[in-house]
């Protein structure tokens, strides 16, 4: 009687687990395609090149797994955009540092920054009532935002993306970035200038 | 001039972004499917580890009481043939303890993987 009634308390765990088994891997498979091309997307902006981009985006499912899967499943796009925002950094530091030794040894010239500092585009005046962004249309429309976006520096594309187009508030892209909320205030309103300025053709 | 996003601006950026998204090739969106089926199949593989952690410690506390209670508990006198308890000579009382449980023979087998499971865990957590 015991041993039966151990035994059926016993297959209930196993069904109860696998309840949750399947309904983890489906809420994990739904949210993982619907961030997916998105992070790619902002991978590729960021890398210019699909392969690393492809790279990026699977180390972050693969870290976003491993850290926070068991998190509340409202937390998890902030969380795997966090994880990607970290990738990034980390790719676009091992690419300094590679073009800092290419340039060593090319020759003596100095090596190309992504600082904000470095931004040339804060010389730029700026466009007394300047709209372009709202009057993008057609395909060579989003190849200029695409193009205009890429040539942006990295943590004001990032901000501006998180924000923009992710729809994060400022306090959820700042926890992202792992900033201030008045650094992604600055981030946002550089890339808006830059924006503005190389869409210019399209007023 | 203003910094800020108007919704019109703001609805316009996002439809074009949202509209680049049906551009990647077949071969590029089977690239992205792989990634989360990968993602996919770790966590699966860090669901059955976490479960299978609390399994490996009562395996081994078993294996440490069946190697702890023999030695205090000196065996009846046997008066010719083994003695009706022993299930076979072959088998080490952890072989025996870790076998008792089916699902702990997954663990074995696969000890190699949830070994590196843990190091890559703590070298993130490292890093």
């Amino acid at each position: 009687m015991i041993v039966a009634s151990a035994a059926q308390g016993t297959g209930e765990v196993g069904r109860v687990r696998e309840d949750a088994r399947v309904l983890q891997r489906a809420a994990l498979d739904g949210f993982l395609r619907q961030i997916e091309r998105k992070a790619l997307r902002m991978a590729e902006l960021a890398t210019r090149n699909v392969d690393d981009a492809l790279e990026l985006v699977q180390d972050a499912m693969l870290g976003f797994v491993r850290h926070y899967a068991d998190k509340p499943q409202t937390d998890w796009s902030p969380l795997f955009y966090k994880v990607l925002d970290s990738r990034l950094l980390d790719f676009h530091r091992r690419r300094q540092v590679r073009n800092r030794w290419m340039v060593y040894f090319s020759d003596n010239r100095r090596p190309a920054t992504v600082e904000d500092e470095a931004d040339p585009l804060q010389a730029v005046p700026d466009l007394d009532g300047a709209q372009p962004l709202q009057r993008l249309e057609g395909s060579q429309a989003m190849a200029d935002l695409q193009q205009a976006l890429g040539q942006l520096p990295d943590r004001q594309r990032q901000a501006f993306l998180l924000r923009h187009w992710e729809g994060f508030d400022g306090a959820t892209t700042a926890r992202i970035m792992g900033c201030t909320e008045g650094s992604v205030k600055t981030h946002l309103s550089r890339a808006m200038h830059a924006l503005r300025q190389r869409l210019e053709n399209h007023r | 001039m203003s910094f800020e996003m108007d919704q019109a601006e703001q609805a316009r950026i996002k439809a074009l972004l949202d509209d680049s998204l049906q551009d990647f090739d077949a071969a590029t969106l089977s690239r992205l499917n792989q990634a989360r089926q990968r993602a996919l199949q770790l966590s699966e593989r860090r669901r059955r580890s976490t479960w299978r952690r609390p399994a490996l410690g009562l395996a081994l506390a078993s294996a440490m009481l069946l190697l702890l209670v023999p030695a205090r508990t000196p065996p009846p006198p046997v008066e010719g043939g083994l003695p009706e308890t022993s299930l076979s000579p072959s088998l080490s009382p952890l072989e025996i303890a870790l076998l008792s449980d089916a699902e702990d023979l997954d663990l074995v087998e696969n000890l190699e993987f949830y070994a590196w499971l843990e190091l890559e865990e703590d070298w993130d957590g490292s890093s």
